[in-house]
């Protein structure tokens, strides 16, 4: 089989861990009933699956089980995260490293006539972080958006103090931990986390498939919007949703097969010391950083070690590099990444963004030098 | 004869949450489906009658509700 080197684990990890793929095997064989339908064994084998996934991720960002609602990705966690929480005349702040699937919905909110927001400066710095945040608050701010890492860039932004401030000012704080759950350290109460909303594939190596939002103490008592509605098993003769999560958000048939590999994910970081998986990351992806920054072709647009890699090659557009080294049996991501406000932010070509590298924990050395050998050969043919 | 106590619970995450706490304490319960609530389906929990006060009070006291007690 051909050789694949994938360094695009920003958009979904891979490869998956062993015991991920031999668990959602196991889970279709022989585990694969429907979870809080029906009474007899399947089903209840299936409940149990659903919430030992629920256990293992309040283990790893804290929580407690009930709060954990599953969805099928990230973005589908922020969509419910964002439009069963926020009420009209709500004022929300999203950062200029937001992904489209927090710009979108809360944009759409906007267009709707349902909210207004606007857009504040990220920083790594905690003081300049929050100097900017008090600058643009008013007294109609409800929702304050974070993303925590970016998925074009090494910025990671200071949740922590954000999520202190927020809790100060009696504003909900929200943070898509997309690109950094599982590989930064998160805890939703030490971190005053009103919400937070991640992938299941991508940090956490499970399956694609499901995401989830953590909905924090302050959803205890305060009700949600519902965000669909039907069967999930529970007061049938009702025509309302429950009013208790996780039931309330979550209707119709769970992705069960995703989350028992989530669950078998969140094992396989386990098994490392935090940060180390991060720190592989880092480490090869300035090794590559190194080889390339002496080619006068290659331009950067992120100067911050990290375990992401953003550039363009002069002259070429982006899908055009992404297509050469996809021929090498080279697996990258080109264009905006799903990322206009953060590539707007790092000045990429506006009419065709940049090549991203995004390494995960199965990256080599051997990966760096043989990526490095073919753009070096590209480029010495332009 | 020990008569099977069914403890109601809001939901079937409850239901599972409170398994776990009661195996672990020692007492043998299983899950069970309901259809006959005032709003339909639910889940509970049944313990035999001797240990469903101490099961109760191991359930409130992890915070997981008791929406009723049922007999049989």
């Amino acid at each position: 089989m051909e050789r694949i080197i994938y360094l695009d684990n920003a958009a979904t990890t891979f490869p998956k861990p062993s015991e991920v793929i031999s668990e959602v095997t196991s889970t279709l064989r022989s585990g694969c009933g429907n979870p809080g339908r029906s009474s007899h064994r399947l089903s209840l084998a299936a409940a149990n699956t659903v919430y030992k996934c629920r256990s293992r991720i309040v283990s790893l960002f804290g929580g407690k089980e009930d709060n954990v609602v599953f969805t099928v990705n990230a973005t589908g966690a922020l969509n419910l995260a964002i439009k069963t929480t926020l009420r009209k005349g709500d004022h929300v702040l999203i950062s200029d490293i937001e992904h489209n699937s927090v710009l979108r919905p809360v944009h759409s909110l906007k267009e709707k006539g349902l909210i207004s927001y606007d857009i504040y400066t990220a920083f790594e710095d905690p003081d300049r972080q929050i100097s900017e945040l008090k600058k643009k608050i008013k007294p109609n701010t409800a929702m304050i958006c974070a993303c925590h890492h970016s998925n074009i860039c090494n910025l990671t932004l200071p949740i922590k103090e954000i999520g202190a401030f927020c809790r100060k000012s009696g504003i909900i704080f929200l943070v898509d931990a997309s690109q950094s759950a599982g590989i930064l350290p998160i805890n939703t109460e030490n971190f005053y986390i009103d919400l937070l909303c991640a992938p299941g594939h991508k940090g956490l190596y499970g399956p694609p498939g499901a995401g989830f939002v953590i909905f924090g103490e302050r959803f205890d008592e305060q009700l949600t919007d519902t965000f669909c509605e039907g069967g999930n098993g529970v007061r049938s003769l009702s025509p309302l949703m429950p009013d208790f999560l996780p039931d309330r958000l979550e209707a119709g048939t769970l992705p069960l097969i995703p989350i028992s590999g989530l669950s078998k994910g969140i094992d396989f970081i386990n098994k490392f010391s935090p940060g180390t998986i991060f720190e592989k990351e880092k480490r090869l992806c300035t090794l590559m950083r190194d080889r390339l920054a002496g080619s006068n072709k290659i331009r950067f647009y992120d100067q911050k070690a990290g375990s992401i890699l953003l550039f363009s090659v002069s002259g070429l557009v982006s899908e055009k590099v992404a297509a050469y080294l996809d021929e090498q049996g080279i697996c990258v991501r080109a264009g905006f990444h799903c990322s206009p406000l953060a590539h707007r932010k790092l000045g990429t070509p506006e009419n065709d963004g940049a090549v991203r590298v995004s390494f995960g924990a199965f990256n080599t050395e051997r990966d760096v030098n043989d990526f490095c050998f073919y753009m070096e050969r590209f480029i010495k043919k332009i | 004869m020990n008569t099977e106590i069914t403890i109601v619970l809001r939901s079937l995450t409850h239901a599972v949450k409170g398994q776990k706490l009661l195996l672990t304490s020692g007492i043998h319960c299983k899950i069970i489906r309901l259809s006959d609530l005032d709003e339909g389906c639910g889940y509970g929990i049944s313990v035999s009658a001797p240990l469903a006060d101490a099961a109760a009070k191991i359930l409130k006291s992890n915070r997981i509700p008791v929406i009723k007690i049922m007999r049989g």
